[in-house]
This record gives structure tokens, sequence and C-alpha cells, in this order.
């Protein structure tokens, strides 16, 4: 059987037969969805939970850690399945995003990382949700419905905190220091990874254009829906 | 070292068999009166009066306040972390933790599907109000399992250990909510 660029890999298995820039690729993005889930849940949701002002929140954050474990639990899988060592699948050989060095310290800033770092992993999961891989379309439209909601909480939660003056400033605080970091959750412009997945149907957009849709999407949010003001593009790119 | 998945054995089958959330709002049984005292006089919290909710809405709205006692809370965690100091060296860094993973992860997958159904038996439909009760569950198991892994029989009676106490609500349908002004509050 012959796997060409546009053609849909149903299985597992078939992935086995698929042209070495195919596999490999997916290889990458399996890979790098779980590193990134189990470090972030390491770096930003475990250590939330004592930050959180009430017993409601302790737990919501706790249960929201263990969602983004689960995530990292089904790709570490799906990588198992397609052949990749586990020992690739976490931290260590492969280099957590940089998004994950901002130094946690307070229970406004991992409120508006859930607002801005989750819309972002939502749009890379909208992204593979139309992926030619099958098993990684269907991974990551169950792992959809939970990203959405940890974006929620985040929105919800600054929601609550801007009610304050003091809060209104440590959120908008936050959100100066933090959008810098996350255009490189995109990738460089014009990279040759992202033409690779795009010639196989991987993914379906340039790193450019979703850096693009994010930066509108999270000035709808940040100051359409919070009323305060994102940092500006040039600044943050 | 002690062998991680002989001392947990049981808990997978206790994850399962608990009736998670299925009896909340119902008065506590005298022995589930005794696990509360046990459960608080096992974080340092003693003379505390308990007070029984009975709704969703005003489980809600008691762990939405901010102004509950820090002690409480304080008192789990210094409990915990010297439980897991114990746990760690009778069994292992490596194997306590991937037993204690492997642990939450059945908790967790469990117990937000039992919140969500349960909450919605009474019409309540709010994904952070069971999400909030599937954390507390499920660490609520991962606290007994450390419990137990440090060498304290989390699974038999009354024997004088909060973490061990404070499982057996949540597995006979309760969930224990928090402290405040010298009352404990349970659902």
């Amino acid at each position: 059987m012959t796997i060409n660029p546009g053609d849909s890999v149903e299985t597992s298995r078939e992935l086995q037969d698929a042209p070495d820039e195919f596999r490999l690729a997916v290889e990458k993005i399996v890979i790098s969805h779980a590193v990134n889930e189990l470090y972030g849940a390491q770096v930003f949701d475990e250590p939330a939970i004592a930050l959180a002002p009430t017993p409601y929140s302790k737990w919501l954050t706790c249960r929201v850690a263990m969602e983004e474990y689960g995530h990292h639990v089904r790709f570490r899988e799906l990588g198992e399945e397609i052949g990749i060592a586990p020992e690739r699948m976490v931290p260590g050989e492969k280099k957590p995003l940089s998004i994950f060095e901002f130094p946690l310290e307070s229970w406004e800033e991992f409120c508006v990382i859930k607002l801005l770092a989750d819309l972002a992993e939502i749009l890379q999961v909208e992204d593979l949700a139309h992926c030619k891989f099958l098993p990684l379309r269907n991974l990551s439209r169950m792992t959809m419905p939970e990203e959405r909601f940890h974006a929620q909480f985040g929105k919800d939660f600054c929601k609550e905190l801007i009610q304050t003056e003091e809060g209104r400033q440590a959120v908008q605080d936050a959100i100066n220091r933090y959008l810098p970091i996350l255009p490189k959750f995109f990738g460089r412009a014009g990279s040759k990874n992202n033409e690779i997945y795009r010639k196989w149907g991987i993914k379906q957009r340039t790193n450019e254009d979703m850096l693009a849709d994010y930066i509108n999407r999270a000035r709808d949010l940040v100051e359409g829906e919070l009323g305060l003001t994102l940092p500006d593009v040039a600044e943050a790119a | 070292m002690t062998d991680p998945v002989a001392v947990l054995a049981d808990f997978p089958q206790r994850l399962r068999m608990a009736s998670w959330f299925s009896f909340v709002g119902t008065p506590l049984s005298e022995s589930e009166r005794e696990d509360v005292a046990e459960y608080m006089q096992g974080i340092g919290l003693n003379d505390l009066s308990l007070v029984e909710l009975e709704t969703w809405r005003a489980a809600e709205d008691r762990i939405k306040q901010t102004d509950w006692d820090a002690s409480w809370w304080k008192g789990e965690e210094d409990l915990r972390k010297t439980l897991l100091e114990q746990a760690t060296a009778k069994i292992g860094d490596t194997a306590l933790t991937r037993a204690l993973t492997n642990l939450s992860e059945k908790a967790s997958d469990i117990v937000h599907g039992a919140a969500a159904i349960a909450a919605s038996r009474n019409g309540v439909a709010d994904q952070g109000l069971t999400r909030s009760a599937a954390g507390a569950a499920t660490m609520a198991a991962y606290q007994a399992a450390v419990e137990k892994a440090a060498g304290i029989d989390a699974s038999n009676g009354n024997n004088g250990h909060a973490f061990a106490a404070k499982f057996r609500l949540f597995e006979a349908g309760h969930w224990p909510l928090c402290v405040h002004g010298g009352t404990i509050y349970v659902f």
C-alpha cells in the first residue's frame, strides 16, 4: 500500500508502512504533546493547588492537574502504540517549551496561564482535529473539551479577580509578563517542520497563521471580555 | 524495600466499589460521625462542631468562601508530607511515585463520572462543581494510599488514622468539605 500526501492513515499499524517523513513527523508531534502536557502539569498545575484561595479552587485545580496529566498519558499511550520509546516522552531528552520557564508565584499568574496558554493549546488541538493520521485526530478531538474547560477556568477566575482594583492590576501585570513568552509556542515563521506537517495533512495551518489567529482571539478575550489590555503584538512577537 | 503493589493491592477494588457522592445530603450514621472525629483529631483539630449540609448549592457556597480555616489544610499537608517521607523510605521514590500515580489516575477516572451523575440527579449540571468534587475525592484517595504505604493500615476500622477515616467517608458516599469557624462541614 502506498501512502501519498493527502491520504488518511487510519491505524497505528498502517503508519508503519507510511513514508519515513510522515511517520517521523507524527512522532515529533506526539512526543512534543506528551512531554509538554506532563511538564505543564508539574510546573504549573500541581504547584497552583497551594496557591488557590478556596477549597473549591484547590480541588478544581487538582482536577485540572489530573486532566493535564491524563492528556500526557493518552499521548504517551499513542506514542507507545506507534513505537516511540517511553523515555522519549517525558521531560529530559526532549526539552520542554520555553513557555514553562515562567516562574509561577501567585494565583493570579496561574489563572492568566490557564487563560492564555490553554487558548494556545486549543488552537493546536483544533488544528490536529483534522489530522490525516486518524488516531492522532481522534485523540485531539477527545482532548478538546477538557482543554476548553481549562481555558474557561482561566477566564472565570480572571473575571472574578478583576472585580477589585488590586486583582485587576495583578491580572494585567501577569498578562504583560506572560504573553511575550507565548508566540514561541507556535514555532518559527517559515518552519521546515511545519511545511512537512502541512504536506502530509498532519497540520493544516502555517505557524504564522496560527499565531495571528491566536493574537486576535487573545485580544477578543483580554480586551473584549475582561476589559484589560493585551500587550502590543510587535512587543510580544 | 516493600512492594508497593502488594501494600496497595486492594485500593483499585476499593476505588471501583466506593459509593462516591451517592449519599451526599443524607444524615451521617454514628460510625461516619466517628470517622469525622477521627479525621479531625488525626490532623490535630479537636473539639470541632459538625454541620451536615443537605444540598449541592449549600456545599458549593461553603467551599467557595475565602475565610475557611487554614489550619485544616495545613494539618492535612503536614501529615501528608510526614507520611510521604515514611512511605518513600520504606518503598523507594520511583516505585512509590509510580504506584501512587497509577492509583490517582484510576481514582480520577472513576470519581468525575460519579460526581457528575450524583449532581445531575439533584438537578445540578455545573462542570466546575463536579470537577472540584472529583478533585477532592482524588486527593482523598491519594492521601489514604500514602498513609497505607507508610505502613499504616488504611483499610480496617477505626484505628486512629486521619486519611483512612476521611477516605471511608468518601467511600460511604459523603464529601467532607472544610473547616470554618470551629465547625467541620460535611456534605
